[in-house]
């Protein structure tokens, strides 16, 4: 195991070389200058001049990058063009935001769907699984922007119920009023594909023979279901999940904005708007380790749901 | 119950526990001297000589002072300091500073630190906004309350350049402690005014507490300090429906941007205060004057002369706006009132009779004209905006229906900007926001191209007089200098001045608001009362 996780981090490596690159090369290849964003729109050519020299953008783009890669292999992501400020600030400080919503989203998301899927599979054909399919289409075909008004909407302008926007620690109990209705926006996005695949999952294997043996031997059903049904329906489920997770972190830029959460999404779109090169190269650098990560945990979980995953 | 099926059970109680809390209900809290602030941008820096980012004006204004200050007519105001004199030439700058002022960690505050900052501000590499100064020679300091401003050459906005935002007073002290991080965080920044930075999280809230020591503030306000206001929450909230919103159920109490669009509906409902005034800014359409056929005089009138203005203030401003004969709004000191009979009012047959006699003809009626082989084809540059995706689409069909193709190209802000400095435009949308006539310098002057001279304009008359608007002494002379450019503007027909909109801010009924200073907005909120 131990083996197999080392190669797997050493995978990573080229992984994140590749994406710094194409990184690095996309934002500078780009139209737009910062120099320009910084001095402002109608700031003289001198001082446009004179703010690209400071910057080091006057040098030839293998300059730029050669300094970039040296920094960055000495721990230092750079400092924001635009805020003056260490890149490092900015991402410990966004990261465990767009973390919160994106982990509190999955929770409800699993909360939602595996019950949901796992009950429309069990009554086939039901009111209930047609009622669910119908909520599903339904959940799908509705954009993430919509959904979050409209929760905005209902829950914190008419009823008031949780804060419009802005983020407070989860330790706190008002943490976790600023969460809930931008978690269960982003969740909402997911539970119509997680609700089918456990559902579709669940049929296919409460069809198999060894379910209909441990009826036969006179299980409670809920055991039946969960033991012999649900874990084995769980592989897709898990992959969907870690998947997921990882597009709900990177994806969560509409979210953050609708609800005015200082997280990363808001942040790299706002420093790709502003060409605050360090800032985005940090921030992309994060997410592609998380992915990697997340891809680490979901072959981890795997083992540990079907015990005849064994790596190494 | 089985191991496994019991950890299973408990995982998922401790999931739904775990999630139970967001799903519990409350009101959000609030004291009546806390002050929130929706706004829709955040703060760069609190390094006011490194942005020129409207967000950090917001935050500079409570945190700092200027030697001077911006009135709502546009004249100047004591502020750090109480007078001032100009010498015969122009070239002398006298400040006598305030006495009793002392910076938020205790110093007190003398004109070694105005020469501190104004030596930096001048000399720090990639600052955006040290032009507005660069006339400035020497900084001498004779005694603790006079600053002597010694000047290469006159320069009459040089009292613009110190009221603006980016020449706030700095603490040397605190800015060689903190260095580069200086102005990025609580603790990095120390400053002279009303309000103290207590929290940053950056794109949620900036959270300032009154200094209670604050008893100098500018004679614009009626209250000198300290703010009634105990506390100033400064909340990023970018997207317009939940900045409204957040008004509308009390979780902030002023947003200085209402889309044109909500404003009758917010007036029906009669929920809000809404609070409209009229800043100096000008939406225009540019030509590029090195581009043909724009080089043709004919061309840019007739295009003057085809476009519909109010069409567009109705469509596109929700009737907020007025049509705009020029750059100048008519409150600008400087604005010359012979403009409205020389310049171009709505008449497309006019137009088309131009353009015909011009040698454009149409070879079948709707086409587009031709001549000596080309066609009369913009390239139109502009950038998404509530009201820019109304204006294109309106230009474009007037346009056409003079026989002239537009070909709009929409590109990101920072794009836009971007290929307008490398001149890829023949025509494009853009609006300014200004506070004195020297806008009109930082437009058409020669040596302002490629931009925000975006016109090609060169024009050795201009020049002269645009010179003699920054460098005379004699305010009658800079007027008229003023006037000049004005008439030789609209006589070239550089661009299409379009509208000068009207702006709206929204308050809670609570919020005592006694005065919009211009583009400035609440300033130092001095006045500022809950009730």
């Amino acid at each position: 195991m131990t083996a197999y996780l080392m190669g797997r981090l050493l995978q990573a490596v080229p992984v994140l070389i590749g994406v710094s690159v194409l990184v690095f090369l996309i934002l500078h290849l780009t139209p737009g200058n910062p120099a320009i964003v910084i001095a402002g729109p109608d700031a003289p050519p001198e001082i446009v001049r004179d703010i690209e020299r400071s910057l080091g953008l006057d040098q030839p783009l293998y300059v730029q990058y050669a300094k970039y890669v040296s920094r960055l292999v000495r721990g230092d992501l750079g400092r924001s063009i635009q805020a003056h400020d260490a890149v490092l600030d900015h991402l410990t400080a966004t990261f465990p935001v767009t973390l919160a919503l994106a982990s509190v989203g999955v929770v409800w998301t699993v909360l939602v769907s595996v019950p949901m899927g796992i009950l429309a599979a069990y009554r086939r054909n039901s009111a209930l699984d047609l009622t669910t399919i119908f909520a599903v289409l339904a959940g799908n075909a509705m954009p993430v922007f919509a959904s979050g008004l409209i929760l905005l909407y209902i829950f914190a302008i008419h009823l008031r119920w949780f804060p419009l926007t802005g983020y407070r620690s989860l330790a706190t109990l008002d943490g976790w009023r600023h969460i809930a209705l931008p978690a269960i926006t982003v969740g909402t996005g997911v539970v119509p594909l997680l609700t089918r695949l456990t559902r579709s999952s669940m049929l296919e294997v409460l069809n198999q023979d060894y379910v209909r043996s441990a009826r036969a031997k006179g299980l409670r059903e809920a055991a039946v279901i969960v033991r012999h049904g649900f874990r084995n329906a769980l592989l897709p489920v898990i992959t969907v999940i870690g998947l997921q997770f990882g597009l709900l972190l990177s994806g969560a830029f509409i979210t953050e904005s609708i609800f005015s959460l200082p997280g990363m999404g808001r942040l790299i779109v706002t420093a790709i708007q502003a060409r605050d090169f360090p800032v985005v190269q940090g921030g992309v650098l994060l997410f592609s380790l998380t992915f990697v990560a997340i891809s680490i945990l979901v072959d981890m979980a795997y083992a540990a749901a079907d015990p005849r995953i064994r790596y190494g | 119950m089985q191991p496994r099926d019991r950890l299973f059970v408990s995982v998922f109680l401790a999931l739904t526990l775990l999630a139970m809390p967001a799903l519990v209900s409350g009101a959000p809290g609030g004291s009546a001297p806390t002050f929130t602030y929706a706004r829709t941008g955040e703060t760069e820096t609190l390094d006011p000589e490194k942005t020129t980012a409207v967000a950090s004006a917001e935050a500079d204004f409570l945190i700092y002072d200027t030697l001077v200050s911006l009135d709502t007519d546009y004249t100047y105001k004591p502020s750090l300091a109480e007078k001032w004199v100009i010498s015969p030439d122009g070239k002398t700058y006298t400040f006598t500073l305030r006495s009793g002022v002392r910076w938020q960690s205790g110093k007190p505050f003398t004109s070694a630190d105005v020469k501190y900052t104004l030596d930096r501000w001048r000399t720090l590499k990639g600052s955006p906004s040290s032009f507005a100064i660069s006339a400035i020679d020497t900084v001498d300091a004779p005694n603790p309350q006079t600053v002597v401003l010694h000047l290469k050459t006159p320069l009459s906005v040089l009292l613009d350049g110190l009221a603006g935002p980016f020449s706030s007073i700095l603490n040397p002290d605190a800015v060689q402690k903190a260095d580069a991080d200086y102005g990025t965080g609580v603790g990095k920044v120390d400053g002279t005014g009303p309000f103290i930075l207590r929290e940053w999280v950056r794109n949620d809230r900036m959270v300032l507490a009154r200094n209670p020591d604050y008893r100098w503030g500018p004679p614009v306000f009626k209250n000198q300090g300290p703010a009634h206001l105990g506390t100033v929450i400064l909340k990023v909230i970018t997207q317009d429906a939940p900045r409204l919103a957040a008004v509308q159920v009390g979780e902030a109490q002023y947003t200085p941007s209402v889309p044109p669009q909500e404003v009758d509906r917010l007036a029906k409902e009669g929920t809000l205060q809404l609070i409209r005034y009229q800043d100096l800014n000008t939406e225009f359409i540019g030509f590029k004057l090195g581009h043909k056929p724009l080089d043709d005089l004919k061309v840019r009138q007739a295009i003057n002369y085809g476009i519909n203005k109010r069409e567009i203030i109705a469509g596109a401003y929700y009737g907020l706006g007025e049509p705009a004969d020029e750059v100048l709004g008519r409150s600008t000191p400087g604005y010359w009132s012979g403009v409205e009979k020389i310049a171009y009012d709505y008449d497309p047959s006019r137009a088309k009779r131009i353009l015909d006699e011009d040698g454009w003809k149409q070879p079948s009626p709707g086409a587009i004209r031709v001549k000596d082989g080309k066609p009369l084809s913009l390239l139109f540059l502009w950038t998404p905006g509530p009201e820019a995706n109304s204006i294109v689409p309106l230009v474009q069909a007037e346009l056409r229906g003079l026989g002239i193709e537009v070909r709009p190209r929409s590109l990101e802000l920072t794009a836009f900007f971007a290929a307008l400095r490398a001149g890829e435009h023949d025509i494009f949308l853009i609006g300014v926001q200004y506070t004195t006539a020297d806008v009109l310098y930082f437009y058409f002057k020669s040596t302002q191209r490629p931009a925000p001279n975006r016109f090609d304009w060169a024009d050795p008359e201009t020049d002269k007089y645009l010179d003699i608007s920054r460098t005379s002494t004699s305010e009658t002379e800079r007027m008229a200098a003023y006037q000049k450019v004005q008439e030789i503007i609209v006589n070239n027909a550089l661009w299409v001045p379009l509208v000068h909109a009207k702006r709206v801010v929204a308050a809670s009924k609570n919020l005592v608001v006694p005065k919009i200073y211009n583009a400035n907005q609440l300033y130092k909120m001095l006045d500022l009362e809950l009730k």
